[in-house]
């Protein structure tokens, strides 16, 4: 256990060894308002490596949610290069998935039609296709629920239909914005599990938002810590714990709780006001 | 009840609302309280003007009886109603869709190109708030007295109630949506399409109602104004030969039209959004 710890450290240290996926230099993004423009991000430059786990954690307003945004090709940045595998974030956009905060479905889709949506604004939804979003319906436990529409599901299982969406054109990477935030204690650490074992299985590169020190810790390879005003990138920080190690039970062992306080303390450090 | 919630339900297509309905239809009962007092509010009216004016000795042409109303409606339909009821009929039937069509493409034009909308939206509002019967006057000057004023009357009546709401409809469709829609690099057409043409569709509909309505009242204020023909001319012409029965049957035609379109419009919106957001 322990020497695999080690190596997935050495891993993630090496990061020149993985290929790089996601490249970030120097972003930059003012808003312009009614009231004045407010600079979101500033100097923001990181990489993100192929089949990497990475966490954004800050205060609301710190820009984590702009930055996925930019890298989602669902904004347009003001200054700096973004990259996806070496291309412009338009060009790349069928390497990439994302899991909204809300489950963020069509009300007038069903359960299959909204997992289908990707499929079809890509001009992919061939009957292969089709098929593996019916596999992947019943990966996230929803098989038989096909025909149902979002308002007749509860709220775990919209956003387990937004899971599906999300991998449905097999995408590379992964955008998830703070996505089980408005969920039930329970319901979110099953769905953590859930992703977990998705990054497992499937190798997916992953960018992670959230504002959960704890949920941070538990998921991620790599914490990228930010502050506020203007919003920029203060520390990088490992997180060692092997794919065994996290399991619901990680959550009690020592390590964590002193992981989780480091963090934690690093965040404090930044946003004495 | 007041008045603003009673009208608000009339004219707002709640979401879902078809959907919901079938559920507790099961359970639904048509013999209420309140139907039996509505039914007795009419047997009340009628009632009262049919035998209480008749007692006070109010004349016929000042306030006709209920039967002979009917009677009149009823004698004269084949000959006098229908061949009008036709032509109003079908003023509104060129006329609507193609303001309703208008409408929707000038909407669908300004939501999608958002500086194009800030520069005429002043334009907007005027036309909006404009009563467009104002325009009958002009629109005879040019064209004569004829059908062809009359659709053009309908159709420039039509657009702007559906316009304005297909606007705000087409923009409800939350940021969200659109972004999901972004992210996988969606064209405008699809964008348009896939979620702010259904985002809006509730409200579309409630546009609809409203400018079918605002239709009609223009098109019989235009039948008023000029021509001889559609049931707005008739009330005209027999009030002034003083056949108010005439006048009363031709009312309740056009009470009639009125309240179809609304019921038909309605209807299609209940069977078209099944959803609920």
């Amino acid at each position: 256990m322990g020497l695999q710890a080690a190596s997935l450290k050495k891993e993630v240290e090496g990061e020149k060894n993985r290929e790089t996926v996601v490249e970030v230099k120097h972003l930059e993004k003012i808003f312009t308002t009614l009231r004045g423009s407010i600079h979101a991000l500033h100097d923001v430059s990181f990489t993100v490596s192929k089949g990497e786990f990475v966490t954004f954690v800050g205060p609301s307003g710190c820009g984590k949610t702009t930055i996925l945004r930019i890298v989602g090709g669902m904004l347009d940045k003001t200054d700096g290069e973004v990259f996806i595998k070496g291309k412009y974030v338009k060009e790349s956009q069928k390497e990439i998935g994302v899991i909204f905060q809300s489950p963020n479905l069509l009300p007038w889709r069903t359960l299959l039609k909204n997992v289908l949506l990707p499929l079809e604004v890509l001009g992919i939804n061939t009957p292969e296709n089709q098929k593996r979003a019916r596999d992947l319906i019943e990966l996230v436990g929803l098989a038989g629920f096909e025909d149902k529409y979002p308002n007749e599901l509860s709220g775990g299982m919209q956003q387990r239909v937004g899971i599906a969406r999300a991998l449905v054109h097999n995408p590379s990477i992964l955008l998830m914005d703070e996505p089980f935030g408005a969920l039930d204690a329970i319901t979110r650490e099953q769905l953590d599990m859930e992703i977990l074992r998705i990054w497992g299985q499937a190798k997916k590169t992953i960018m992670f938002v959230t504002h959960s020190v704890e949920e941070a810790v538990f998921l991620s390879e790599r914490i990228i810590v930010m502050r506020t005003k203007p919003g920029e990138i203060v520390k990088n920080e490992i997180i060692e714990f092997s794919m065994e190690e996290r399991t619901l039970n990680l959550l009690t062992d020592p390590r964590y709780l002193k992981k989780t306080r480091e963090v934690r303390n690093l965040i404090g450090k930044y946003y004495q006001m | 009840m007041s008045e603003k919630t009673k009208t608000d339900y009339f004219f707002t297509l709640k979401l879902g609302e078809g959907k919901k309905k079938k559920r507790e239809k099961k359970g639904h009962r048509i013999f209420t309280k309140e139907n039996a007092g509505a039914i007795l509010i009419f047997i009340g009216v009628v009632l009262t003007i049919e035998y209480g004016f008749t007692f006070f000795k109010v004349p016929e042409w000042i306030i006709p009886k209920p039967s002979s109303i009917f009677s009149c409606l009823v004698a004269n339909f084949w000959q006098i109603f229908f061949p009008q009821l036709l032509v109003t009929l079908k003023e509104l039937f060129i006329g609507f869709p193609l303001g309703a069509i208008i409408g929707f493409t000038v909407a669908a034009l300004l939501s999608e190109y958002k500086s194009l909308e800030k520069m005429v939206v002043v334009y907007i509002f005027a036309l909006a708030c404009t009563p467009t019967i104002v325009l009958v006057p002009i629109l005879i000057l040019w064209l004569g007295i004829g059908a062809t004023t009359r659709i053009i009357v309908v159709m420039i009546a039509s657009f702007p109630p559906l316009m304005v709401n297909a606007i705000s409809g087409f923009n409800s469709a939350s940021e969200l949506r659109l972004d999901l829609m972004r992210s996988l690099g969606a064209t405008r057409i699809q964008t348009f399409l896939k979620v702010k043409f259904l985002s809006g569709l509730p409200i579309i509909f409630s546009g609809l109602i409203l400018s079918i309505i605002i239709a009609l009242i223009t098109l019989i204020g235009a039948e008023f104004l000029g021509g001889a023909s559609g049931l707005g001319y008739l009330v005209l012409y027999y009030s002034s030969l003083l056949q108010t029965r005439m006048s009363f049957a031709a009312i309740l035609l056009i009470t009639a039209l009125g309240v179809s379109f609304y019921a038909i419009i309605r209807i299609i919106g209940i069977k078209v959004i099944t959803w609920s957001e």
